[in-house]
Order: structure tokens, then sequence, then C-alpha cells
């Protein structure tokens, strides 16, 4: 079991030097082809009109005329052993896992996230609990009563859910629930240690907004899975023996519906930890996937492989436990250690 | 033991589907009594109608689309006007349901001990879970699964299919139901294994006084456990009465028909096949065309002298079966150490149990699998590890035949196109050649020529294996592999399309090799049988001999376990059976 | 040229159908006026004047701060807000629309001295000025602050680099050097209240440099280079309330050691001002219209989809509006090494204005512009039209004729490169498709990315010649509303860069260059804004721009808000005025 989980961290591990090295190639050399050149590089940080020495003494700075391969190193070696900034006289340590330093915002990359992380986790986790209970809910419904109004109105509500954009979603909501009917105050995210209520009413519509993408994908899902467990034998089995349909649904047919489900949703777990981007951006939520879209836009490469690095180990961290968890649900798998 | 009044009363049962077309009637009109702690069987062929039954006893049509009339009632209880909540109150508790197929019928997420556990306390919901559980263990230990205690904690896939229909049988016993409804339990089953169960339940029955009805579409698997037969065809029930009668004196046409049609073990190759030609002959006589009955002769065995057209040498397969400490792969031999010649016109029964190796060696012959060891000659070349390449000509030469007529044709190409691809996969470009070659075929496989441009889906089950056969044949093989070809078809269409590879076997003499579980069947088409355990051959030898003096153990485990159709001697084998395991503990 | 503007305004700006009545400016009054709100009211006057104190300002603001450090700022938002908390040399006239742009004192004790030919420059700053920590404020800090906003290396690289390309000064770092403050010598500190600045050439605008918020005192042992942007310690009315908190917040409290009495710009009324980083700009806007916030901070105005909302239901919101000029000119480049004189001229005649004023969605999008400098700047005459037209659609037989003069009378083939995803900038150019058409000129637009318009392509020598890029959209706000703040970098041919080049036309005009170098040594304002004017002039002449418009921008001005105003000096209100209404 142990040596499972070694093996699988291991694998996490490669995955992310993998990560980080496309996404290496996709803001350092995919721009080199382009023609981009060191100073043009440069100019990405400084401000506008800049004389050519001041790009320059940027490029040096910052290190952006060493060959590729030895700035990603630059990069992992910083990751692994920490690293050394100068500030004007200044020096400050940063410890590993060192992230580097954000060149537009000159903050340590790795205290931004882990100062977002609790925005981000805050509304992916209670997203998650919204799409998982709604969806689920909405799904065994359906399934039951097939062919029914509710079933019918719930699944063009869910096409309609996944086909809508969040944006388009969550500024309706916000100009209605917040600027028109004013039932919502405007959201201002605290803290919960803080402020439970704030923290409560800013976060509501977001999680409502995130939730109903996930949960019309969750509920078609869910239903299908119903339906197909519902015609299995074992069913037919729980009903000769006299069960309630209650039972026979909620014990005998949920589990192994949902048993699929739960690899999905460690998946999306794993996504919207690593930033929910537009969620964020539209409630003006500063988590991680704002700064994510700050630092893409500003082509602020070291934010942009830190949110890529952090998004990549809550999905290899959310796949782990669900294999780990898998086998709880599923006893038919066996985690090959 | 049989008491007067009778625990299942079914009078004038209907149950109609709605379709588009209007009602279908998957039964009409059906009755029958079941004393308390009687034995029913009801036996007919797929879509006769006896598994609509079977769900309208337990009340299972609920909530569905079917329209039932007429009365059902078990145990008193009248199961077509009952309320939702008497319904339940009676299944499990008073009619205990087993199923075909044991490896879907357990739920795979719980332990038996919880599903056991459930269907008691659904009935006793005051009773403590360590009552229940004490039951459950009984339960188990009754049914003969091993260690109790301890396999109660284990999931059903723990469990080999054999056990696993043990706990479904134990489960039905929970809560000493006054009837026991087994559907088909056996069918998915091995020959020894299903003769296990049948003697289970006929025990169960005699020692709890419970009543049986044993639906089947076998006749031979009813034979020696119940006391009337119900023989269903097309919703209706065309015989009904003691069993012995009915076995033994069949009224009914439909039911001498079936009768005629089950393969009896005790029937030998050469009493077969000289039937299969006389009802040939006086079939074309009728139909006015002439077969010189002497033609076959030219065909009938070669002695064993000259070169052997397959030559199978000491082969073994092996595979690598990922698991074990740090993913280390173990290696399991599904084959080992096989050799057998095979002559021009002669044909090869292969017999074994599911694991025996005996698909595995079928597909290392085809060389669809390279042999780990051993050697493979065909026609004297040895082909054990010829390239793709090479033996791309060769593969004209050996054909195969596949157990599922559903699966093994693509749904989306005409049968027309589907036999006629291997001619222009060998080269043919004349289309019109092509289509004649392939009506021909057609024709002599007992379909229409005009069948030629239709899709696979308008086709019976039986009919499919026609088209396999078709296709195997349209590039004149000179050995064809039948892996399980009949084991999925019902009784009467397996006796169809048997007499029609003896048929062709005549008439083009083709080799074959036959691969089948069934005992009764490879009997009647193999001149010689080699019987397979666990990757290896127990016994080979011409078929008689076999049969009727089996020398390994084995061989005599699988006889006695084969179902016999005269009620009598199948209760005989059973007690034989009984002293044997007796002896065994 | 500010960050501000550059093709972000009135990104969905389809709003020609808005009354032309209400294109605002035509009310005339200008300077202290005072008046209740009202349509345009903020653009020209002060809007709820009140000298109540107290309450707190919020802003809010979707991208962040380039920096907070007053050394490191190139944004004119930050320019504007930094106010609060850093105080400069010099400062912009408090007061509405053109009359902000005179200068008056904010450190500096009386205005600066120059020497005859302008290359020298002495300012005294008043005595006993505090930081907040209530250490003394000296002049060493200025130029200590000078410096290292000027020779840092890269340390600080997001604000212009003014003193660097005027004083006379070898380059150093100062994060480097032993001795920053003895190596930097063309700024000299002869007593703790004095500065001399010594420039490599005349300069006759050099006070414009010394409002920039470079000036604004950074002891050197405060200094923490690129850190320092955090906590940077405040000269003005307002302190950092905690660490400013890059894309999230920052918020001011009053500096206890601030004298109002030596800073006559700043009224400081409120107690407490907080901004909200990252808001989303519907969000802004939406919350600035419920009264849950109370200026957006970036200073551009609301954005699209508010503004269409708006203009559809123009009598709920008229009275909070103002929609004055931005101070920026939109116009066309003709390249001169790509096109000769009178094939730019001929272009300047055939381009149909009235529909190139409607790419720019007409009168709420801006005025209509025939010549160069923007009419809040002095020298401009915003009359003037070199090449007339019926109803401004082109005139075709004067285009005709200088095609021939140029050896094209069927007309030439070019390229015009515009900003990908900029919607004015691509219909502009689309337009001018159109219309340049009619003389048989074929126009082919190409799009390049927005970031690397000007360092790799229009603004590349190299990369125009080669891919006969004739002419090129851009837009333009000066760094201080005179004819040298705005004109200078994109008409002088001393500004000409091989890359990065703002003078896209290219324009090297001995005529033109000689005027540059006249204004800077002419004391005299009035004077110096006739060579403006002359140069504007001779620029129209060469054809080297073709004028589009003078963009307008819309603003939301909430009924909570007091002394708002619009100021030209910043192209948005003027930050340090606003108060809150507290009931």
């Amino acid at each position: 079991m142990l040596n499972y989980i070694l093996r699988r961290l291991g694998a996490g591990l490669l995955l992310l030097a993998v990560v980080t090295a496309v996404t290496f190639w996709i803001f350092y050399v995919l721009p080199k082809w382009a023609g981009v050149t060191p100073r043009g590089m440069a100019a990405m940080y400084v401000g506008k009109a800049p004389t050519p020495e001041a790009l320059d003494a940027t490029v040096e700075r910052l290190g952006l005329d060493q060959p590729v391969i030895v700035q990603f190193f630059d990069f992992i070696r910083s990751l692994v052993f920490g690293d050394q900034f100068q500030f004007g006289r200044e020096t400050v340590e940063c410890a590993a896992p060192c992230l580097g330093y954000s060149f537009s915002t000159n903050s340590p990359v790795l205290e931004q996230l882990l100062a977002r992380l609790p925005i981000t986790a805050s509304l992916a986790f209670g997203a998650a609990v919204i799409w998982l209970i709604g969806g689920v809910a909405v799904g065994v419904l359906s399934a039951v009563k097939k062919g029914s109004l509710f079933d019918r109105l719930a699944m063009s509500t869910a096409l309609v859910g996944v086909s809508l954009p969040i944006y388009f979603t969550g500024l309706l909501a916000l100009a209605f629930v917040v600027h028109g009917w004013k039932i919502l105050p405007v959201p201002r995210y605290e803290p919960l240690t803080e402020n439970p209520g704030a923290w409560f009413t800013a976060l509501l519509l977001p999680w409502i907004t995130l939730a109903f993408l996930h949960a019309a994908q969750y509920a078609r899902q869910t239903r299908a899975g119903m339906l197909e467990v519902l015609g299995e034998d074992y069913i037919r089995t729980a009903r000769a023996k006299g069960l309630s349909e209650r039972k026979v649904i909620f014990k005998h047919a949920l589990r192994p519906a949902l048993t699929p489900i739960l690899t999905i949703f460690g998946l999306d777990l794993g996504l919207v930890l690593g930033g929910a981007i537009l969620t964020e951006r539209v409630f003006s939520l500063k988590g991680v996937g704002a700064y994510a879209i700050e630092a893409i836009i500003g082509k602020d490469l070291p934010v942009v492989l830190g949110v890529t690095l952090l998004g990549a180990v809550f999905i290899v961290v959310c796949n782990l436990i669900v294999d780990l968890l898998y086998p709880l649900v599923d006893p038919r798998v066996r985690i090959a250690a | 033991m049989a008491s007067t009044e009778p625990v299942v009363r079914v009078d004038d049962l209907r149950v109609a589907f709605p379709t588009m077309d209007g009602d279908v009637q998957a039964v009409n009109g059906l009755s029958f009594e079941v004393p308390a702690g009687g034995a029913l069987g009801i036996v007919g062929e797929s879509g006769s109608g006896k598994s609509v039954t079977s769900l309208a006893l337990m009340g299972l049509h609920r909530g569905s689309r079917a329209k039932i009339t007429g009365a059902i009632e078990v145990a008193g209880q009248n199961v077509v006007t009952a309320t939702d909540k008497q319904l339940r109150a009676m299944r499990g508790n008073d009619i205990a349901m087993v199923f075909q197929d044991p490896m879907q019928s357990l739920h795979p997420q719980y332990t038996i001990g919880n599903q056991l556990v459930e269907a008691y306390r659904v009935h006793h919901p005051k009773a403590s879970k360590s009552v229940a559980l004490k039951r459950a263990v009984e339960a188990l230990d009754r049914v003969g699964i091993p260690q109790p205690e301890k396999r109660i904690n284990s999931y059903p896939h723990e469990f080999s299919g054999g056990m696993r229909q043990r706990v479904v049988i134990a489960m039905g016993l929970m809560c000493d139901p006054k009837v026991l409804l087994a559907d088909e339990p056996t069918t998915a089953l091995d020959v020894t294994v299903q003769a296990r169960i049948l003697d289970l339940l006929d025990e169960l029955r005699r020692d709890l006084g419970m009543a049986l009805i044993l639906v089947s579409h076998d006749l031979a698997v009813v034979a020696g456990s119940v006391d009337e037969v119900v023989v269903m065809r097309h919703g209706v029930a065309v015989e009904r009465g003691d069993v012995r009668t009915v076995l033994s004196e069949p009224e009914h046409p439909y039911t001498r028909a079936l009768l005629a049609a089950v393969p009896r073990v005790e029937v030998s190759r050469a009493q077969r096949r000289a039937q299969d030609r006389a009802d040939r002959v006086e079939k074309e006589q009728r139909a006015g065309t002439v077969t010189d009955p002497a033609r076959f002769e030219a065909f009938t065995p070669v002695p064993t002298d000259g070169e052997p057209l397959l030559q199978v040498e000491d082969v073994a397969q092996r595979f690598k079966v990922r698991g074990g400490a740090m993913g280390r792969s173990t290696d399991f031999w599904a084959v080992n150490g096989v050799s057998f010649d095979l002559y021009k016109g002669e044909t090869l029964g292969i017999v074994g149990e599911s694991g025996s190796g005996k698909s595995t060696l079928s597909r290392m012959v085809m060389r669809l699998l390279e042999p780990t060891r051993g050697r493979v000659v065909f026609e004297g070349r040895d082909i054990t590890h010829m390239s793709e390449r090479a033996l791309r000509p060769l593969r004209r030469d050996v054909q195969m035949v596949f157990q599922n007529p559903y699966s093994s044709l693509n749904p989306r190409v005409t049968v027309g196109d589907a036999i006629g691809t291997a001619l222009r996969v060998q080269g043919e470009r004349d289309t019109k050649k092509i289509k004649r070659e392939v009506q021909e075929l057609l024709d002599r496989v007992g379909l229409q020529p005009g069948h030629y441009n239709r899709f696979p889906h308008a086709f019976s089950g039986g009919q499919r294996q026609r088209i396999a056969i078709a296709r195997a044949l349209i590039l004149k093989p000179k050995l064809i592999i039948c892996d399980e070809p009949v084991s999925a078809l019902d009784v009467s269409t397996q006796d169809q399309v048997l007499r029609l590879l003896s048929e062709l076997q005549d008439d083009f003499g083709l080799t074959y090799i036959f691969v089948a579980h069934d005992l009764a069947v490879v009997r009647q088409v193999s001149d010689r049988v080699a019987v397979m355990r666990k990757g290896e051959v127990v016994e080979l030898g011409d078929s008689d001999s076999i049969y009727e003096n089996p020398q390994s153990e084995y061989t005599r485990q699988l006889l006695a376990a084969a179902p016999l159709l005269d009620p009598d001697e199948a209760r005989s084998q059973r007690a034989e059976r009984e002293a044997l395991r007796a002896q065994a503990v | 040229m500010r960050k501000r503007t550059l093709g972000f305004v009135a990104l969905g700006a389809a709003a020609s159908i808005f009354l032309s009545a209400c294109g605002g400016g035509d009310t005339g009054e200008t300077g202290g006026d005072t008046a209740a709100a009202g349509y345009d009211a903020g653009s020209t006057q002060i809007v709820n004047p009140s000298d109540q104190a107290g309450g707190t300002l919020r802003y809010a603001i979707q991208s962040d701060f380039d920096s907070t450090d007053p050394g490191d700022t190139y944004y004119g938002f930050s320019w504007n807000f930094s106010r609060y908390y850093a105080r400069t040399l010099l400062a912009f006239t408090p007061a509405p629309a053109e009359a902000s742009t005179e200068l008056t004192t904010d450190l500096a004790a009386g205005m600066p001295e120059p020497n005859e030919d302008f290359t020298e420059w002495t300012i005294k700053i008043q005595e006993g000025l505090k930081y907040e920590d209530g250490s003394e404020i000296t002049a060493q800090d200025i130029k200590y602050a000078i410096a290292r906003s000027n020779y840092n290396g890269g340390e600080l690289p997001n604000g212009p680099r003014y003193f660097e390309s005027s004083l006379d000064q070898e380059p150093f770092n100062v994060y480097e050097v032993d001795d920053p403050m003895a190596t930097f010598t063309a700024v000299e500190t002869p007593d703790d209240y004095t500065l001399v600045f010594h420039l490599k050439e005349s300069f006759s605008e050099f006070p414009y440099i010394l409002t920039q918020p470079q000036t604004a005192p950074v002891p050197e042992e405060a200094d923490r280079g690129a850190l320092y942007r955090e906590n940077v310690l405040s000269s003005g009315p307002y302190k950092f309330d905690g660490a400013y908190e890059p894309g999230v917040k920052l918020d001011l409290v009053r500096n206890e050691h601030w004298d109002a009495a030596t800073d006559p710009t700043r009224p400081a009324l409120p107690d407490e001002v907080t901004v909200e980083i990252g808001v989303e700009q519907n969000e802004i806007d939406q919350r600035l219209v419920n009264g849950e916030i109370d200026v957006d901070l970036s200073g551009v105005g609301v954005g699209p989809a508010m503004k269409s909302q708006m203009i559809q239901d123009l009598e709920t919101y008229e009275n909070n509006l103002d929609n004055p000029l931005s101070g920026a000119l939109r116009f066309v480049n003709i390249h001169t090494p790509v096109l000769d004189t009178a094939c730019r001229q001929a272009i300047a005649y055939a381009a149909d204005r009235d529909s190139l004023h409607r790419a720019w969605g007409g009168d709420t999008g801006g005025d209509l512009a025939t010549n160069l400098l923007p009419p809040t700047i002095p020298g401009s005459d915003p009359e003037s039209n070199l090449y007339p037209s019926e109803d401004n659609k082109g005139d075709l037989e004067a285009a005709q004729a200088k095609l021939e003069e140029c050896g094209e009378p069927d007309g030439f083939e070019t390229n015009i490169a515009v900003r990908e995803g900029r919607e004015p900038d691509i219909a502009t150019a689309e337009s001018l498709q159109e219309s340049l058409k009619r003389v048989g000129i074929e126009l082919e637009i190409k799009t390049f990315p927005a970031e690397d318009f000007f360092a790799q392509y229009a603004g590349s020598q190299d990369y125009v010649r080669e891919n006969n890029i004739g002419l090129s959209v851009s837009g333009w706000i000066p760094d201080w509303a005179s004819g040298y703040g705005f004109g200078y970098k994109i008409t002088s041919g001393d500004a000409i860069q091989e890359t990065g080049n703002y003078n896209t036309s290219e324009l090297d005009d001995p005529e033109v260059n000689a005027l540059w170098d006249q204004a800077l040594t002419t004391e005299d304002p009035d004077e110096r804004a006739d060579i403006y004017g002359q140069i504007d002039t001779l620029v129209m002449e060469q054809a080297a721009i073709l004028p589009v418009v003078f963009d307008r921008a819309m603003f939301y001005r909430p009924d909570n808000l007091t002394n708002v105003y619009y100021t030209s000096s910043y192209a948005m209100y003027d930050f340090m005025a606003l108060g809150v209404d507290q009931g």
C-alpha cells in the first residue's frame, strides 16, 4: 500500500516536471521561435517607452539572455533548494520550494498563492458540496421518474446549464440578486475564521454559479448511471428480496451509480482547486484563478508556472485520493501494490 | 409429501407488452398449480414466455408497462391485485427467487453477509443483527459454503460462479420461503457445477419442504428434479403433466420435436450420423432431389495412414498475470503440453469446463496466438512461429466459427458483404462472381439467396450462426475450428446447426475441431475426443470408447454430471453422485 | 505617454445614436465655477462643492497598479492617486478642465528658476515638512528619489526616464555604487532645502517633469528597492494602513504629520481611502451606480456594457454623467519611409473623416479632429483644417491631383497596421480602406498583437520597410498637457528609434526639429504655445499624421461624491479634491 502511494507520488512528480517543462516551453521557447528577442521579453516587464538601456538592464536582471535550458534548471534548482533575491541593497531569502518572484508584482509567488488559496479552496469545496448533492439528487430523481415532467424539465435545465458560460450566468446572478433585487449584499470576501457571515454571503452566489455548471453535468451522469444500474440483475435480486423501493434505490442502485462519478469528482475538484478562473473573475474573488489570469495577461512567467504547478499538484493529489478511496467504494477494485 | 392445497396457483395468466405495433402477448392463457413441497418444471425455448412468467410470479412487472390479467396466487396472496406493500412482504418471505446469472445477481459492492442479513431483516425488522448474522451463517452452511463464518465477510467477486449461485440460494433460504423459484439457475455454469446446484436444490426441497419451480430451456435439467412439467411455446403451455409421462410419452408434436432435438450423451457419433443421413435422404426424396447415400462413404474418416492434416506437438501457452508483490507478474500456463494429430475428414472434439484451456488451444492452432512451446504443423509445414505475412495464404485454409452469433457479425455490414469480404481480401475482383458464390453458399447453409442484402439484425441466432458458417466456408478451407458454435442456441436450433455441420462435412470433406463444454454434443459430432482440464489433456481417444469406458477420474465425473432426460435414470445418477461425494468426505 | 488610454477607451462604443446635442464642452465656462449635478457638469465645473471632512472614500479597479512606488509608476491613475501619500516638487493647479494644466508648487517653496539657456534649474523646498514618522523631508531625499527612479539597473522598471534623458549625468546604478549621492552629480543639494538640476540641453518645460511622482522624497535608508512599494513612506496627507497587497487591496489612513498649511493643493477630506483591486469592470460599474463604491480608480470611464446601457437609458443616468475630452488623439500614422509626401497628402485628402469619426463612436466617442494638438493643449487650433472637404467626406479631386504629383495616378497598394482586438482601431482602418479605394489606393489591413505593436511591428523600422507598412493606427495621450509633452515623441526626428518607435511615421523634418529646439529655449508659455501651433501646422502639411478624433471618455459621477471635477492634467477626476457626502 505504502509502496503504491510512493509509486503514485513518484509518477505525480514526473508529471509535475513535464508540466513545468511544457509551460516553460510555451512561455519561453514559443516566443523565441516567433522572433521575440530577450529585449522584447524584457519589454513585458518594464513600463511603456523604455530606453534600450533599461531593457538591457532588465534582460540581465531577469537572466532573459540565458539559454532556455539554463533558465529552466535555475527554476528547478530554486524549487528544490530555495533561492535568494536582491532588492535594492536588500537580500531576500526564498526558502524551498521557491516558486520564484513575480516580476510584475514583486512578491514571492508561493506566498501569493498561499494567501489566495483559502479563497479558492472556500469557493471550490463549497461549490463542490452543492454540485455533488444537487446534481446527484436531481439525477437520481430524474432516473427514478424517467420520462416524467420533472425529468424532462431537469434534463433540459441541465443541458442549458452545461452550455451556459459562467460569465453569463454569473453576471446575470450578480445583476439580479445583488444589484437588482438586493437580496444579497455586495460580495466582499472575508476569511471564514474572521467573519463567517460575510464569508458565506460573499461566496453564496459564486458557489451556486460554479455549482450550477457542474451540477448539470453530474445530474446527467447520475441519471445515466442510475438508469444503467437499475437495469442490472442485482437490482432485480434486491426487489425480489422484498426490499422497499427507497432501499433499492438508495442502498443498492445509488452506490454503483456514484462509483464512476467519484472519479470525475476528484478530477473536477482538483481542477477547480487549481483556480476557478472565470468564476473568480466574474465575482472579483482574488483567488488563485484571478491571480493566474492576471499573470497570463501580464505574461508573468513565474506566476504562470506557479499556478500551473499548483493546479497540477491538486489534480495529482485528488486523483491519488480518489484511487485510494476507490477500493473502499468498490471492493472489486484492488490496488496493485 | 405433496399436500392438496396448492401453494402457487396460476390461472389463465396473460402478460402483454404494448409496442408500437400493438400488444405483444408474451404469455397467453397459462395455468398451473404447485402443491406445497411440490416441484414444477417450466420448459421452453427463448421467447416462450417462461421468464416473463417467473417475473410475474414475483410481481416484478410492477412499474413496467406490462399488462397482466388472470390470477396468480402465491401462498394465498393474489399477486395481481396485491398492494405494493403486500407484494414486498411476500417477496423473499413466501417466495424466493434464484436467477440465471450468479455473476450479475449479487450486488458487487456489499459483502454477502450484508446482503443475506438484509434479506432477513427486511421481513423481520425486529430481529437483532446478531440473530440475522447467525441465520446467514447457517444458510451458507446449508448450501455448502465452506467456512461460512469467515466467508460471510467476503464480496461476491471473491467466489466462483457455482459458489455465488449457492450464495444466491442461501439468500433465498433466509426467510424459510414456501416456494423457491429458480429461473435458469444453472445455464451459465459448467456441467459439474450444474449438477451440484441441481442436487442442492433437490436436497433443500426435500429437507425443507419447500415447493420448487424450476425454469429452464433444457428438458434434461428439469428431468431429474421435478414432479410435474409445463412445456411452453409462444406463451402457451403446449403440454403439462407428470414429468415421466411427458418425457416418455409426449403428446404434443412440439414436445416430441424438442425431445428429439436434445442431444443425448448415450447416442454415439455413428448412430447420430446414420440418423442424420437417413433424415437427409428422406427429406431430399420428399423434395425430389436425390443424393446418393454412397457419396457419404467417400468422406467417412480415412484410416490413420498417410500424412495428418494437422500435427500438434507438446504445445503450451504462457500468460503473464500481473499482481503479486511489487507488481511482479507471475506465469500462468493456460495450455501446457498438448499433443494430437488430426486427419483429413475427421472431427476432433475438445471438451472441458471453463478455464480448461480449450479456447486457448484452438487459438494456437489458428495461430492467433503464438505457442510459447511446442510445434504446430499444418500440411507438413511448421507454422509455430511463422510470420503474419507468411501465414496469410494459410489463413484461407483454416477458418473459425465462434460462439456468439450476435457479436461476431458487424451489424452495419450486409450478410452478403460479410461473407464476400474474405474473397475480396484474397484478391477476387469480379463482384458478380463473388455475389454468385455467396448466394450459392447462402442456399447451401439453408438461407435464401435473396438474403444477400439484409443486415444481421434481421436474422435469428440460428440463422446468424449459419451466416457465420457460410463466411467460414467461402474460402473452401481445409480445417474449420468451431468454438462452442451451438452453446448460445436453443436446443431445436442447435440440432439444426449440428445437422448442417454434419452435412457440410459429408459434402465438402471438411475437417473439424469442435470445441464445446457439452458432453452430449461433442460425442455426437466427434470421431475422437480430447478431454481437457487445467490446460492439459486428461484423456484422448475415439469418442465411443471415452464415453463408454472412461479411463480418467475426471472424465467419469463429467459424465456423471451430464444431465439425463430419463427422470428415473437422472435420479439414480443423482444418488450415485451423492454417494461419490459422501465417500470423498 | 502614460499607459492609460492607449486604445483602451470606449471599446464597445457603438455610440453614434447618442444625441449630438449632448456632446458637451460647449458651455464655455471654465475655472472655479461650481454647479449642481447635471449632464457633463463635472467636465468643466466643480460638482457638489464641499469642505465636509470625514468618511471613507472607496475606490475599486479591475487591474492592478503597475506599482504603488512613486518612483516606479507610469499609469495615469497611479500618478493621480500616489499624490495621497507622495508629495512632489511641483503640482498641477487643482481646478476643472484646462485650468488644471497650469503649474503650482507642492513641496517647493516657489517655482524653479532656470539659468539663461534653460540648462540649469534651481528650486527650493519648504522647510519643516515631515514624513509620516515625523522625520523631516530634505532636498537630499528628493535627490535620492530621482536617482533611484532613474538609475536602478532595471530594479524599478516601470517609470519614465525623463530625468535620465535630460540630466547631464553619466549612467550608474544607485544600488551598486558605494555612494549614490556623491555619484549623482547632475543634481546638487547645496543645503537641505535647495536642489540644483544640471541638464544636458536646454529644456524650457523642465518644470513639468518636476510634477512627476519621481520627485516625491525617499530617504536613502528607507529604500528597499522593488519592495518599497509594499509600504511607501508617506509625505502626503495619507499613509498606508498595512501593506499594499498586490492584486487585492490598498488602504490609506490619515497621516498625522502632514500639515495642511504647507499644502494648498490637497483638501484631504475623507478620513480613510480604500482601494479594492481585481474587481471585474462590469461589477465596478454596477457598484458605482448603486453607490457601493465611489470611484473607478482606473479613470478611463465606465465599461462598454454599462456605457451602452446608459446611452439607451439616458434620462436615468444623464445627471450623473460626464463626457470630457480625454486629452488623447486617435490618429493614423502615414509612414514617410514608405510613402512620398504627395502620396501622403493624397491620403489626407481622400480620407472620409466623417466616416472615421463614426468609426470612433461619433460624438460620445470624441470630437472629429483635423489638427494634431488636442483642444486641451495651449497652441491648439481645432478649427484649422488643411484638407477640407464638403461634409468632411474627403476631397477626391485634390487627392487625385496629389496622386499624379507623386507619380501614382492610378493609386497604389500598401498595408495598414492595427492592434489586435481593438475594435475602434480596426473600424478606423476599415473606414480608411473604404474611402481610399475611391482613388485607387488599396489598403490591406494587418493586425498585430497589441503588446508587441511598437516593439516589433509598426514601431520597428525594419519591419515597416520590409513589409510595406504604409500606415498604422495609433493613439497618444500626453505626459503633461503641453505641446512638447504631447507632440515631441511622435513628431521629432530626434525621437525616432529603431524599435519601440513612437514617431512611427518617422517624420524627420528639419523645420519641425528646429522648432522643437526653439521651444525648449523659450521661457514664455504663450510663446511656446505659438511654436507648438506652428509645429502642428507643419506636421499636417507633411501629412505624416492623419488625425481622427480627440476622444472623449464617459464617467459616472455618484451623487454622494463631493468636489468632483475633471482635470485635463490627469485626464480624469482630480482624486485629491474628492470627498464623500455623509448624509
